[in-house]
This record gives C-alpha cells, structure tokens and sequence, in this order.
C-alpha cells in the first residue's frame, strides 16, 4: 500500500543522522527529528491509480462506469439488495478480503451509487464515497 | 492620419465630435466603427505605435490587497493596448452572469444577453474568430476518448472556449484607421484630467500632456473613457480639479467592485487507467478556427448549489508529490516562500513561513526529497478559472505617489471573500463525485481553502470599478455607458462588467464597444 514511502526511508534516516546534532543545537524540538528518524510516514493510499484501489478490493478487471448484472432494480439508492454495511476496521484481515470477494458486484454499484447520491466523504483530502471511505480506514489498518 | 501629441504646440486646443481616450481593444473598436463616417473622431493614445519603457512606467501603481501582479506588468500601454500580449481566449459570457441572482451580491446586468448577442456576432470578426458558436457537440464530433464525457455529464458540463490568432488590434486595424478621412490618431498623448463644466454636467476639456512636456487640451461633443479596468478609475477619482472626489463619483463606487477572474490549481485528478485520454482538454484546429474544451458547472446547479460560475481544465500529467496537494505544511511554506520571491517580492511573513518549516520539519525534508526524487502517483491538476464576487472593499484608489506626468498612481487592494472560495470547493466537490460515479478516476481537493492561499492569482482581467447599473446609487454608468451625471462622458471596457462569468473578457469589451458606438452614431 505505502510503495512510495519504502523507498524515502533509508533517505531520509541517513539525512536526519547527519543533521539532527545541528538541529538539536540550533534548539528544533527533538520530536520533530525522531518523526523523521522513525521512518517516513505513511500518505499514499494506492500506488498511484484508482486501479489500484479496485484491485485492493477485490473487483479486479471492472470498470467503474460498468453496470455490475446484480444491479438491483428499481429507482437507484431506494431499493439495494446489497450489503448494508460495510467490512468494520475490526475484521480480521483475511475475513474482509473474503467479504470484498464475495460481495465486489454490490460493492461496486454501492460506488457509483454512492457518487450518485453525494453519499462522499473527504479521507487525506481524497474525494471517496462513502464504500471507498470504510474500505480505506479497514485497509489503512491492515498495513 | 496620426500625430505624435510631442509636436502638438503648447496649449492648442484640438475639436472633435467624438474623443476616445485609449487605443486598446475597446478605443479601437469604437474608433473603426466611426470610419468613413460624417462625424470627426480623435483617438488618442498615451503610448506610441510601439513599446517604451518610459511610457510603460506611467502604469506603475501598488498593491495593498491579496498578492497581484505588478502593475506595469499586468497591462501594456501603447498603440493597441494590452491586446498586445493577450494569450486570445474568447467566449461570450453565459446568460446566468447577466441574471440578478439571489446568493451572489451586487449581481445582475441591466442588460441581457439576448440584447448584447447581434454585437458578440460582430466582435467574433473583429477578433478573427470562427462561427459565433460555442456547442461542444459542433467542434469536437470526433471525440475519440471523450464519449464519456460527452455522454454521462450530469452536474458539470463541457463547454469550448475559441481562440482568437490572437488579434494585435494596434496591428491588425492601424492602416486602416490611419487611412480614414475622419480619424485622427492621437500617439504620446496621455489624458491627465477630465474637466468638467462648473454648474453643468459635461465634461468640457480633456487636460493632455507628454512626457516631452507640453500640454494641450481636446474638446469634444462625446468623450469616451476606453484605457482599462485600472486606469478607467483612476483617472475618473484624478480628474478631481473641479468635483473632489472625482468625477462619476457622488456615491463612492468609482473603483470599487474590482474583480478579477481567479486562476489556479483547485484540486487533482488520480485517473482511473493510468494512460488517460482526455483529448477534449486539448487545445486543437477545426475547419480553421483553434478550440479548447473546459467544464463548466451548468445554470441549474449554479442555482441549486448557489455556485459562482466556474470552468476546470485538465493539465498536464503530474507526480502528486510535486503539487502541493501531495504536500505537508512545512514544504508548502518553503514553496510559499519561494513564490513570493519569483514573483519579484520579499517573502512576506517569514515569520511565520519560517514557524511552519520548523514545526514540520519531516514534512519540509520529504518535500524536498520527493521534489527531487519524485514518485509514481501520477495526477492531472485541475485548472480552475472562476468568477469572484463583485465586492466593494476589493477596489482601486489613487495612491499618494504620483507618475512622470503628475498623476496620481493606482492603488490596488485586490480581495476576495469566503463564499469566492467555498464556491470553488463546492464546485470541486461535484467534479469529484461526477468523476467517481463515471468511472474517470477520484479528486483530491486540500484540507480546506485556505491551503489555496497565495496560490490563486489573477488572469490580468480587471473588471467592475465603473460598473453598469439602472440607478446612480448602485453604479457608476447607466445601461449605454455613460456616466451618471455627466451628460457627454461614457465608459467603454471591462470597468463596465456588473459581473464577471469565468469567460475572458476581450469579446465582451469588443462587443460592448460596438453596442456604445452604435447608440453613441444614434445621438450624433
């Protein structure tokens, strides 16, 4: 999930071995320096494309715009067959990947549905809806 | 013909019916239009046919408000005007920016765009632009990987702007005007003063001067105010021999309302594939004439959301890291800081930018290192140029300098409000959700506006310090452009706009310019 973070790290490590000494004496806050020295922190939620975020949920290969077939019928957002709530961050990891698996077609329609109906919330300024938002604090714990 | 103002005799006094004072895009309209014409036309010009650093200095000025240009630099002063260095964006204002709309203050034309529509027709020609049409559906047929745009749009919408070659009026019309038998081209000279009549309301001379230093004057039946967003109010508030707070000015409104069109990255786009096609963003020729498409927020939901108008583009392909969207705040204040200097100004609170370095240091050395490094979240910034409030604490005042030929320079106090940018926001926020629901990809917008800081800047429109309006108490001219309580005084430009859209002002200016040459023939 944190690919851009890895990299940085011994970077950064390095740089603050050096320069923390000079730091401290010019009186920074030590606290500042061992957020650095503790390693880079995490920001990137995929690894750069929306595909990613698909793929970590499990609806590998299928286009946001499509029409997923178990589409409920009936006026959008008033009658769902879908799951009403999303995997809670107190699953075990391997449960809500498997709950992801079994339920991507709903899942997916709960998206656009979602962005249909402004059901959005704001995760690190990122514009989600409200299926991406519960998917991300779940998987934000799992790394 | 033309005359250079440095030979004129001292004290002459030069007669015509009509006086243009400024030869940009709106003083040459008009004085092309009166052509061949029985009436005698001066168009007087402040600059020469070409570029001179000594005549650019008159357009010297400050800036007191939120950070802007430099004001000799926003604008050009010689034969043409600022069509000079226009990039040549053009497309008519909506009919929404000329309604009367309940959340946005102080809006609403006295005129329509129905009534404003057979003039754009006319200034499409004049600014060598093709067909008065702006249906997406007519220029982009071939969308090739836009049908999703094309087709799913709900709450935004595409629209097209034209480009003009651009046209360089001072070049494209000069010969032309030089050979009309009733036009006389005026060069190096710059209106000081507009006196008035004691005890009447006309104007009765134009005060000119040179920088060589001779002065002399110019009577005329119509005098027409044609030198700018800027320097319309300024020389209104300078020409204050007679009435002291200036002319056109009873109620306090010359100068205020200024308004400019804000530009700058509002959020990001992390698209959906990671080679995305978005060609209608693409600047491109069709049978002739150049086009580009942006995305509007519709009239509806303008109404719905309570929106100002609002265009986004697509830029190029970006790493996330190097936005300062991807950004932690102490990287963002060396960015700040580092801004302020490019633009030719001290770092203004460095302070408190230097505060934020250190409070966030790990974030100030991630910058920089991804600054170098880069990363591979790629993102298309997104482009925003919208309409700001029409506000009357955003204003041009004159300032206690005074320029080469004694008059007081401009003071700008460039302001925007909350609901400017909560609107952008909003509007960010329906992108988002039409993007997420059509399957382009996902937006990220900052924590909150005001990360956007000193980042918005203006497009060099500078519009609204005289505007239009049914009554004195609410503008500074009447619905054909001639300023309240002065009879023979009218104003031609961008100062006129009661409001601004998102569309570039110059067809507007031209099109207005033909309105008030039309009615101003009617009087004659």
């Amino acid at each position: 999930m944190n690919s851009t973070s890895c990299g940085r790290r011994g970077f950064i490590v390095r740089l603050g071995m050096i320069v923390s000494p000079i730091l401290v004496g010019l009186g920074v806050p030590l606290s500042s320096i061992t957020s650095v020295l503790a390693g880079a922190r995490s920001r990137s939620w995929t690894d750069g494309s929306v595909e990613s975020l698909r793929e970590s949920l499990g609806i590998v290969g299928q286009a946001c715009s499509q029409v997923p077939t178990s589409k409920p019928s009936g006026p959008a957002g008033e009658c769902r067959s879908g799951p009403r709530n999303p995997p809670s961050p107190q699953m075990h990891p391997e449960d809500v990947v498997s709950w992801w698996v079994e339920h991507r077609d709903e899942v997916l329609f709960r998206i656009e549905d979602d962005f249909e109906h402004e059901r959005t919330r704001t995760v690190n300024g990122w514009i989600l809806s409200e299926t991406e938002a519960a998917t991300y604090s779940v998987f934000r714990n799992l790394g | 013909m033309a005359t250079d103002g440095r030979d004129i005799p001292q004290d002459t006094v030069l007669e015509f019916d009509v006086c243009v004072i400024g030869a940009g895009a709106a003083g040459i309209t008009i004085a092309r239009d009166f052509s061949g014409e029985h009436m005698r036309v001066g168009l007087l010009e402040s600059g020469g046919f070409h570029y001179e650093k000594e005549v650019q200095k008159l357009y010297r000025g400050q800036n007191t408000g939120r950070p802007y240009f430099r004001l000799d630099e926003a604008r050009l002063r010689f034969f043409g005007g600022t069509t000079n260095h226009w990039e040549g964006w053009c497309r008519p204002l909506d009919p929404i920016d000329f309604d009367q709309r309940d959340w946005v203050a102080h809006s609403g034309w006295p005129l329509t765009r129905e009534e404003l529509l057979p003039y754009y027709r006319r200034a499409h020609k004049l600014c060598q632009l093709g067909p008065f049409d702006y249906n997406p559906e007519n220029w982009f047929s071939s969308w090739d990987g836009d049908a999703i745009l094309r087709n799913s749009l709900k709450k935004i919408a595409p629209t097209v702007f034209q480009y003009s070659p651009p046209t360089r009026f001072g070049v494209e019309y000069r010969d032309e005007l030089e050979q009309a038998d009733n036009v006389e081209i005026l060069i190096h000279s710059t209106v000081t003063e507009l006196v008035p009549k004691r005890g009447a309301e006309e104007i009765k001379i134009a005060r000119i001067r040179t920088l060589a230093g001779n002065e002399f004057h110019v009577k005329a039946d119509h005098f027409v105010l044609a030198t700018g967003g800027i320097e319309n109010a300024r020389l209104l508030l300078a020409s204050n021999s007679v009435r002291p707070a200036g002319l056109g000015n009873r109620h306090d409104l010359v100068g205020r309302f200024f308004m400019d069109h804000p530009h700058f990255v509002a959020a990001a786009l992390l698209p959906a594939r990671r080679k995305l096609r978005l060609p209608f963003f693409k600047r491109r020729e069709v049978d002739g004439t150049t086009v580009e498409g942006v995305l509007t927020v519709p009239p509806e939901i303008q109404k719905r959301e309570m929106l100002l108008n609002l265009s986004v583009q697509l830029r190029p392909p970006k790493q996330l890291a190097n936005t300062y969207l991807g950004a932690d705040d102490g990287w963002l204040a060396v960015r700040d800081v580092f801004a302020d200097m490019k633009r030719g100004n001290p770092p203004s609170d460095l302070a408190r930018h230097l505060k934020r370095i250190l409070g966030d240091l790990d974030g100030t050395i991630e910058g920089a290192y991804q600054e170098v490094s880069g990363s591979d979240t790629t993102v298309f910034p997104l482009f925003c140029r919208t309409e700001q409030c029409p506000n009357p604490v955003s204003r041009v005042q004159l300032s206690r300098e005074t320029d080469a030929l004694g008059v007081p320079r401009a003071d700008l106090h460039w302001t925007l409000s909350r609901q400017d940018l909560q609107s952008v926001r909003r509007g960010m926020e329906l992108l988002a959700m039409e993007m997420g629901r059509i399957g382009v990809g996902r937006v990220k917008v900052p924590a909150t506006v005001d990360q956007w800081g000193s980042r918005i800047e203006g497009g060099w429109h500078h519009m609204g310090t005289t505007r239009m309006a049914h009554d004195p108490r609410s503008g500074v001219v009447d619905p054909q452009c001639r300023v309240y309580g002065l009879e023979n005084l009218f104003v031609a430009g961008s100062s006129v706009f009661p409001t601004s859209g998102f569309s570039n002002p110059t067809l507007t200016i031209v099109a207005l310019a033909l309105r008030l040459s039309t009615h101003l023939k009617r009087l004659s």
